[in-house]
């Protein structure tokens, strides 16, 4: 491999934990702070070799989603986080999935260290729980109530003004 | 169906999708939420997560209780000014460090006697109200009065404020461009106030705000 003077790495090589690999340029890698960081070590290194980045804890499926968010942020790094366009993109791309894709998703978010969209990701979860009532809420997320009736009334009591 | 498939049926079915998330991720997304909504999701859903998840439900910074806890409490009898500090220096610790920890709070009260026009000390806590999640927020000041500051209003989570013994001048305004502001404001409660013009109010109290 050409060796410059200046270590400048212009791509990483990504790992999803079933072992399928990504090609990732800096800008868009650089939008996570877990990959932006091992690629500043590799460059203080000096390293100029491809550097392979292996992360246990995101399936490639995950991995898709939040390099596609990496890869349409990075396009608008350099404009202000108040893009009307970004925000709508933001938001349209949250919108399809399920909350089972939408949890795995925050999680990858929150390893990769991508605040941005762990930000983005609970923020819109927060808004599609706000009016639901707390039977939907268990219901779409499975929640068992681990309360005893007892228990169950002390907290309604307590909190009567919370309930509708 | 095979009692292996039986029991992946089983544990699929107790999943319980949401607690998979780390708790540290669903205080985030509680954080993005009114008071009353966490409330009431923590104490119907996650027994172990509202153990462990702090909400101050009625926040009060009194400076004459607190005073006189101060003189019961000493042998010498304090200053008053050394009281005022006192008052100041201890609802400000506390107030940073609910602000520190993030927790919300759905009421905050502060009530203060400042004597003379040693101001800068509410300033400081009105500045670290407006970093914390407050919902209700009361100012009471006795003797001179306090000009209001309208920086608090800023706050996205602010529904209801209660004012009394405050000018509102109309000074340190900030400026409308701000999106967003006032809009979560739906009581405001005024007592012994001084208003210098109508445009001193006519923000705050903007056609989205009702029960005035």
């Amino acid at each position: 491999m050409a060796s410059s003077s200046s270590s400048s790495l212009s791509r990483v090589v990504v790992k999803s934990s079933d072992n399928n690999l990504f090609v990732v340029n800096k800008k868009v890698a650089s939008q996570s702070q877990l990959l932006k960081q091992c690629i500043d070590n590799m460059e203080e290194k000096g390293t100029n070799d491809v550097i392979l980045i292996p992360l246990s804890n995101v399936t490639s499926n995950i991995l898709t989603l939040v390099l596609e968010y990496c890869e349409k942020h990075a396009d608008f790094a350099d404009d202000d986080n108040n893009n009307q366009e970004l925000k709508q993109w933001d938001h349209e791309f949250l919108k399809k999935f399920d909350y089972a894709t939408l949890n795995s998703l925050t999680m990858a978010a929150d390893y990769m260290v991508t605040k941005s969209l762990l930000n983005l990701c609970c923020q819109f979860i927060a808004d599609s729980i706000k009016d639901l009532t707390v039977q939907q809420i268990r219901q779409i997320f499975d929640i068992k109530n681990d309360f005893t009736p007892q228990e169950e009334a002390d907290i309604k009591n307590e909190n009567a003004w919370a309930f509708r | 169906m095979s009692l292996v498939n039986k029991l992946k049926f089983c544990i699929n079915e107790d999943l319980d999708r949401f607690s998979e998330l780390p708790e540290h991720i669903i205080h985030h997304i509680l954080s993005f939420l009114p008071i009353k909504d966490i409330i009431r999701i923590l104490s119907k859903t996650w027994k172990s997560l509202s153990n462990s998840y702090e909400i101050f439900l009625d926040l009060h910074y009194d400076h004459n209780s607190f005073a006189l806890e101060l003189l019961l409490d000493s042998e010498i009898v304090p200053e008053i000014d050394e009281i005022r500090d006192r008052f100041m220096d201890f609802a400000d610790n506390h107030l940073s460090r609910v602000v520190q920890q993030q927790i919300p709070a759905l009421k905050l009260a502060v009530n203060v006697a400042v004597i003379g026009s040693e101001f800068c000390g509410v300033d400081q806590l009105m500045e670290l109200d407006r970093k914390a999640k407050v919902e209700e927020l009361s100012i009471f000041k006795v003797t001179t009065f306090y000009e209001f500051p309208y920086s608090i209003t800023e706050d996205k989570w602010l529904r209801s404020l209660t004012v009394q013994g405050c000018k509102f001048t109309g000074k340190n305004f900030i400026s409308n461009d701000n999106a967003g502001m006032y809009s979560s404001l739906q009581q405001l409660y005024l007592s012994r106030i001084l208003l210098f013009d109508e445009e001193a109010l006519s923000n705050i109290a903007s056609p989205r705000n009702r029960n005035y």
